[in-house]
């Protein structure tokens, strides 16, 4: 909706490019179901293209950018290959789509997995748009994580500002699975002006919907990023991150639809500015959801209990009628 | 659904509506109800149950007597997105609508408020908002989701809202928030609870049970608000609040500073009490009652000298001990009636010995201190420089005490030296007006006629008043004058109502005015609003009014709505027939 796209960008304001250096750091994460070292890199480029045009509701890693032509990425690259030890999972991202030519033109797209020669799996992120450049690496080793947020139109629309619809993003997840790669999807909780309960049903729905196409389900609680529309709204208390609750009841429901790797990474977890609950639980939660993410054992969340149920039962049952 | 009003009060009123069969009064409360969560035993419509939400924009829900879908961005912004809501929402938008005050907007017999609860907690974009709604809306129902509770109720109503729901003292309750009229506090911090409902005295000591005291203080402020409507008191009520939440303060404020005309065609010409407090200086109908003294009423033409006089605690002045004393002094004075008595007061400004018995002049009590606040001052020395260009007198005396006399920029003769009753004052005002002597002779009767006028000009208008009274003549005793023609009485003035009221023949003498016209049937006891097809919009609740018919008068009143919601109502007494055909 242009109307909606327009007030975005008027929100977000000149887009300040300074960041220069390149993110890197190792975490834990499953891999064929082993839990094995990952290396992350993420990579400073010009950033996601859609963002230069308008940009999502809650995403404010358009930040994270700055004009980098070839020889920045390239030294961007050579940083990280001192730090990289020969991880088998190796996670390459942007603030944006590594596939789109712009941010990093496809002669360096190549350029880059060929250095980590090593790696087992390589998993790179992309916007449906930019799938068709897969054809141009042909790289078995990947993994294209591609952030849907949502299968309904309707909130692609009028709530994220997605800027594509679900069957849109459908054909692009249906050539990563014809490359025989596997597919990594991220949906969104609770995107802005929907109720708590709506969240909820819509992140289900979502995983109904792509539960076929999907190898691997990241769900990603909201969290505040400055300069965003939900950040607008947030400081104005007309937006609430969701409750630990419902991210859990979430992981729970999408586990009894779906047979692949269920993730979870809640970002300023327990903080005003990410998921939380009363304050109480919070850590418990966070802690089950963390190790849900490796583990896929359900049975983490059986304990999780706090007398701050019934106030998000209460959100659940009577938002609707807030009305905005 | 059907509405009818019954009594209005400020900017709301009381009424009737029936929902499915179930009838409740106006202003009410949707009480949420579910498996979770109970209602008080007191519920009529249930939130949840009779009314149900239809579900979200992204998800909607088809359901019968359904809050309707709708897409709903925050009141800031802009105006552009509003409008694009509007375009998918419209749809579901039936006999129940989501208004919002930005945007396309389609009225509903009930309309939901959009972005309430946002608005609440910023007074000026409230304020704004809820006018411009109730403007969008006219005089159908208006329901504000969410934001009640037993505090900000008073005025929430005082605002025109007429339907609140209790999904915000359930939410509270969860969080341990104990309800009292003026204010919230965590129940676990209350060393005494000041309460003695059936919760209170068995003691809370969970959730439902502080529930039911909340439900309990939340029916009783309903209560409250209906009873102030019908006897007159809603005003007093909100502004007594005021005290306890800076943001109510902000809203009565910026509704008399910012939304004079909204208010004052609802706020009803007669009434029984006025209690005065700093805020009355821009009660709408304190501020109508000074611009009708500047722009409609002029002074008895025969008056020559403008004698100033401070008012008096009890009402109407003359009953008042001072006042009986100034009056005697004068009628010792030869040719007394060239003399015109205009009562300097706040927060009326002046007030015309002939307006005393006028609303709200009969009616309101104020502290008397001899202190004056600097607004007052002010507001009274601009009335009266007004008043004196607008009617010329020969001579000005002023038996003002200092207080106020020493800050108003009149040229006058002072008459008062300490107290305006002691009798060096006295002697001096006796004195004073002794030049009532070198003035053109005006007889009593020659003064009561045109008492007469400047009463009927005040209540009519300058050119009806001069019309109605022509070839007429007067009869009675101040106050209680008569008006006849041709024998014929043509109208008598009332003090209860503090106005003239018409006879049958008299409301034919004054032709089109305060008018109203109907379908063709002969009314006996009322005009109902389904009748009216149109009505003159400067009507207000309790004005005495001519019912037509084409050219035909059918019957004179009293209006029971004012003239716009006459025309916009299809239900509820319109008029109130005093003498027909």
């Amino acid at each position: 909706m242009k109307e909606l796209q327009d007030f975005v960008r008027l929100n977000r304001g000149e887009i300040i490019k300074k960041v220069k250096k390149p993110r890197i750091w190792k975490e834990k994460d499953l891999l064929d179901g082993r839990i094995v070292d990952s290396f992350v890199l993420i990579l400073r480029t010009s950033g996601c293209r859609w963002a230069h045009h308008s940009g999502c509701t809650m995403c404010g890693y358009f930040k994270e950018t700055y004009n980098a032509g070839e020889r920045e990425i390239m030294r961007q690259v050579e940083e990280a290959m001192e730090k990289y030890e020969g991880e088998e999972l190796v996670k390459i991202f942007t603030s944006g789509s590594f596939l789109d030519e712009r941010e990093i033109p496809i002669r360096i797209q190549k350029y880059i997995l060929r250095k980590f020669e090593a790696a087992e799996k390589i998993i790179i992120e992309s916007r449906p748009e930019f799938i068709k450049n897969l054809s141009l690496l042909e790289d078995e080793r990947l993994e294209v994580a591609m952030g849907l947020e949502s299968a309904n139109n309707k909130v692609l629309e009028y709530s994220i500002n997605k800027g594509f619809t679900f069957e849109q993003w459908m054909k692009g997840a249906e050539e990563v699975k014809e490359r025989g790669l596997s597919l990594k999807v991220y949906i969104l909780i609770k995107p802005p002006f929907m109720t708590e309960k709506d969240a909820i049903r819509d992140t289900v729905e979502s995983v109904e919907k792509i539960k076929d196409v999907a190898d691997t389900i990241s769900f990603n609680p909201v969290a505040i990023h400055g300069k965003t529309m939900v950040e607008y709204l947030w400081r104005r208390n007309l937006y609430r991150p969701p409750w630990l609750w419902s991210v859990v009841d979430v992981i729970k429901q999408a586990g009894k639809i779906f047979r692949g790797v269920v993730k979870c990474d809640v970002v300023a977890g327990g903080k005003a500015r990410g998921a939380h609950n009363c304050g109480q639980c919070d850590r418990e939660f966070l802690t089950a959801i963390r190790e849900f993410s490796l583990s896929q054992d359900y049975g983490l969340f059986k304990k999780l209990d706090c007398s701050c149920r019934e106030e998000w039962m209460d959100v659940l049952e009577m938002e609707e009628f807030l009305r905005g | 659904m059907r509405f009818e009003g019954i009594a209005r009060n400020c900017n709301t009123r009381l009424g009737k509506l029936e929902i499915e069969g179930k009838e409740i009064l106006i202003p009410g409360i949707l009480w949420y109800e579910s498996s979770r969560i109970p209602s008080p035993e007191f519920a009529e419509i249930k939130l949840g149950v009779d009314i149900k939400a239809g579900g979200t924009f992204f998800y909607p829900k088809e359901c019968k007597l359904c809050i309707p879908s709708a897409l709903i961005y925050p009141y800031s912004f802009p105006e552009e997105l509003h409008n694009r809501a509007y375009e998918v929402n419209e749809k579901f938008f039936g006999e129940i609508s989501v208004v919002s005050a930005k945007g396309g907007y389609r009225k509903g017999f009930m309309n939901v408020m959009a972005n309430a609860k946002e608005l609440i907690n910023n007074p000026r974009n409230f304020v704004e908002a809820v006018v411009r709604i109730r403007e969008r809306i006219d005089y159908s129902l208006l329901y504000a989701p969410g934001i009640a509770n037993p505090v900000n109720l008073p005025i929430l109503a005082y605002s025109g809202i007429d339907i609140f729901d209790s999904v915000d003292v359930v939410m509270k309750s969860r969080k341990g928030i104990y309800f009292t009229p003026e204010g919230e506090m965590r129940v676990e911090e209350m060393e005494e609870r000041p309460c003695t409902c059936s919760a209170c005295i068995k003691g809370i000591e969970g959730y439902d049970d502080l529930l039911t005291h909340n439900y309990n203080v939340f029916q009783n402020e309903l209560i409250k608000v209906r009873n102030a409507i019908r006897h007159g008191t809603l005003r007093h009520l909100v502004e007594a609040r005021s005290h306890f939440d800076a943001n109510f303060a902000t809203i009565i404020r910026l509704f008399d500073t910012l939304h004079y005309e909204f208010q004052e065609k609802r706020y009803p010409v007669a009434g029984e009490k006025v209690i005065a407090s700093p805020y009355s200086l821009h009660r709408p109908d304190i501020v109508r009652f000074r611009k009708r003294v500047l722009e409609r009423y002029e002074k008895p033409r025969c008056a020559k000298i403008l004698l100033l006089l401070p008012c008096s605690a009890k009402k109407p002045y003359s009953l008042s001990k001072s006042h009986r004393l100034f009056r005697s002094v004068l009628a010792n004075v030869p040719n007394r009636h060239v003399i015109h008595e205009v009562i300097v007061t706040s927060p009326l400004g002046i007030v015309p010995r002939e307006l005393e018995n006028v609303y709200p002049a009969a009616h309101y009590d104020i502290s008397v201190t001899g202190e004056w606040y600097e607004e007052e001052v002010e507001m009274i020395d601009h009335m009266l420089r007004e008043y004196v260009r607008n009617n010329r007198y020969d001579a000005i005396i002023s038996h003002l005490p200092s207080d106020i006399s020493s800050t108003l920029e009149i040229d006058a003769v002072t008459t008062c030296v300490d107290h305006p009753t002691s009798s060096e004052s006295l002697q001096k005002l006796e004195r004073e007006a002794r030049i009532a002597e070198d003035f053109e002779r005006v007889n009593h009767t020659l003064k009561r006629h045109e008492n007469t006028l400047s009463m009927l000009k005040y209540q009519f208008g300058g050119e009806a008043a001069e019309n109605f009274l022509q070839e007429c003549n007067v009869r009675g005793k101040f106050p209680e004058y008569s008006i006849y023609h041709e024998e014929k009485q043509m109208a008598s003035f009332s003090k209860s109502r503090g106005m003239f009221i018409l006879t049958f023949p008299g409301g034919k003498k004054l032709g089109r005015h305060y008018w109203v016209e109907i379908e063709d049937f002969q009314p006996k006891g009322s005009v109902f609003a389904v009748g009216v097809e149109d009505a003159c919009n400067v009507i207000r609740v309790g004005d005495e009014v001519t019912v037509w018919h084409g050219d035909e008068l059918r019957g004179v009143g009293i209006a029971r709505m004012g003239g716009e919601e006459m025309m916009e109502m299809e239900a509820g007494e319109a008029v109130k027939i005093r003498h027909y055909r």
